[in-house]
């Protein structure tokens, strides 16, 4: 095979690497294709793609607390191509940062200047956000980012990881909303994944679009009741989705599963083994095949 | 630096079931046990099914399709085993009771037989039905009653490969979930519990 044509395979498996074991299937893939230096240089745009995608998190230098890195939370967003000089902003310390993907590192903050306009609303939403979080999520970390082309818009992501490597289990929630108060209108996605490998592969990877429209009760200028009443309405519809989910595998579990095997023979007994091999001797028998070998 | 396969072994538990199939990387796992395919036997019309990639030797003929030069074959003896065995695990008749049949209503099944090198034969009997693919390997020593017995074993193995399946795919998934987010507020929850207790010891005075 190819170097390129397997840089490309093994950046596939990044991609769709489970929650927190991004470095099993690095180390795996390493190990398969022995050429570390083209490796490392060809795989570099997965990392960052993998990294942007599920919101991986990092400590933030000076500060007590975890950003989330995005798409949404590039400064200058040149997208595509990693670029040296390419910055994430903090929107809660107002700091941008240089990151590495492999190292999962931020470095170089400088102070981030906020725009006038949407800051007052974004920081009540941020607040708000992290009173849920602590309701709601264990573990969780969120990040709140206006936007920078439109002061009524605002984007609210929130991630929640759990990694029980030992229980050979992990899982990774995933919520990102679009706030535009101009249309009225919450926009955004439920990304739940688990990964379950004791003896096995078994893998859940849901996603679930939400488009809720925002009651009258809600405008920039009442920033703080506003601010928690677009989050009670984010609670209610991930409470929703979450029951749903319990509720589909109870269902599943039920159903579909018998279809596939039943508990037992329909004679509701286990099988008589001796009887087997009689039942072929029987069919060759009637089938006029006669002979023993 | 440890054996690349398995590093292929431990990629298979990590990525998404559904996408190894159709990974392009065949060739980096072509080792591997994949999820297994069904192939029919022209000669014969019957199906059987086996790893995929790897040039089969289809055990209702002894033969490998595509033909292999140096493939190797089962000594006779073991060959005289298996051709029973798979009759047993598959029949045409509805109204005969293969453990296919009866447990699957329909799917399909093969069983391999080879020499372990301490002396004795192991053997490894396949079902598939949908998605779910179980396997057993087990050893046998003496070939009398070999049917009944090795069929005793797989039945309760898979009685109770199919609670462990069920617990797994569901119970387990939907706990991860809930780890990660609760649906109730356990601080809303304490307060409106803390709450009731006021009021009841308010009315008990």
């Amino acid at each position: 095979m190819e170097v390129s044509e397997r840089i490309q395979a093994v950046s596939k498996f990044l991609l769709e690497s489970p929650p927190g074991e991004i470095n099993d299937v690095l180390n795996d893939v390493r190990n398969i294709i022995a050429d570390d230096e083209s490796l490392q240089q060809g795989i570099a745009p997965a990392l960052r793609e993998y990294n942007l995608v599920q919101f991986i998190t990092v400590d933030i230098p000076g500060s007590n607390h975890q950003s989330i890195i995005s798409k949404i939370a590039l400064v200058n967003k040149s997208s595509d191509r990693e670029d040296a000089s390419e910055r994430f902003l903090d929107p809660r310390s107002n700091t941008t940062f240089k990151f590495d993907h492999l190292s999962l590192e931020a470095s170089d903050p400088q102070p981030y200047e906020p725009d006038a306009a949407s800051e007052p609303f974004r920081t009540a939403l941020e607040a708000s956000t992290h009173a849920y979080l602590s309701s709601h999520f264990p573990d969780g970390t969120a990040s709140v980012f206006s936007s920078p082309d439109n002061p009524t818009v605002f984007i609210i992501q929130i991630i929640a990881n759990k990694y029980n490597p030992s229980n050979f289990w992990s899982g990774r929630w995933r919520s990102e909303y679009k706030v535009n108060l101009e249309l009225r209108l919450v926009q955004g996605k439920i990304g739940v994944n688990v990964h379950y490998y004791e003896q096995g592969n078994v893998q859940l990877a849901t996603n679930h679009e939400v488009s809720l429209s925002l009651p009258p009760t809600i405008f920039q200028s009442s920033p703080t009741q506003s601010a928690a009443k677009v989050l009670a309405l984010i609670e209610s519809e991930e409470g929703e989705y979450q029951t749903s989910l319990t509720e589909t595998y109870q269902d599943m579990s039920e159903k579909t599963y018998k279809t596939l095997r039943r508990a037992l023979p329909m004679t509701r007994s286990k099988m008589d083994w001796d009887k087997v091999m009689g039942y072929k001797l029987g069919a060759e028998l009637s089938a006029g095949k006669g002979g023993f070998s | 630096m440890s054996d690349p396969l398995d590093s292929m072994l431990d990629l298979m538990r990590r990525l998404p079931p559904t996408q190894i199939e159709e990974s392009t990387a065949d060739d980096l796992l072509g080792n591997v046990d994949q999820l297994l395919e069904v192939k029919t036997d022209a000669a014969t019309e019957k199906e059987t099914f086996m790893r995929a990639g790897v040039a089969p030797r289809l055990p209702w003929f002894n033969e490998y399709d595509p033909p292999l030069d140096d493939g190797t074959a089962p000594p006779v003896k073991l060959r005289k085993l298996e051709t029973p065995a798979n009759e047993a695990n598959r029949s045409k008749h509805v109204d005969i009771t293969p453990v296919t049949f009866r447990y699957y209503e329909g799917g399909i099944s093969s069983v391999y037989l080879w020499d372990l090198n301490d002396g004795g034969s192991a053997g490894t009997v396949l079902f598939r039905k949908g998605r779910l693919v179980p396997e057993h390997d087990f050893s046998v020593q003496d070939s009398t009653s070999y049917i009944t017995n090795t069929g005793r074993v797989i039945e309760d193995t898979e009685v109770k490969m199919r609670g462990l399946s069920q617990e797994a795919y569901f119970g387990k998934t939907e706990d991860i979930v809930c780890d990660l987010r609760s649906v109730e507020d356990p601080e809303q929850t304490r307060r409106q519990r803390d709450l009731q207790n006021e009021l009841v010891g308010f009315i008990k005075r």
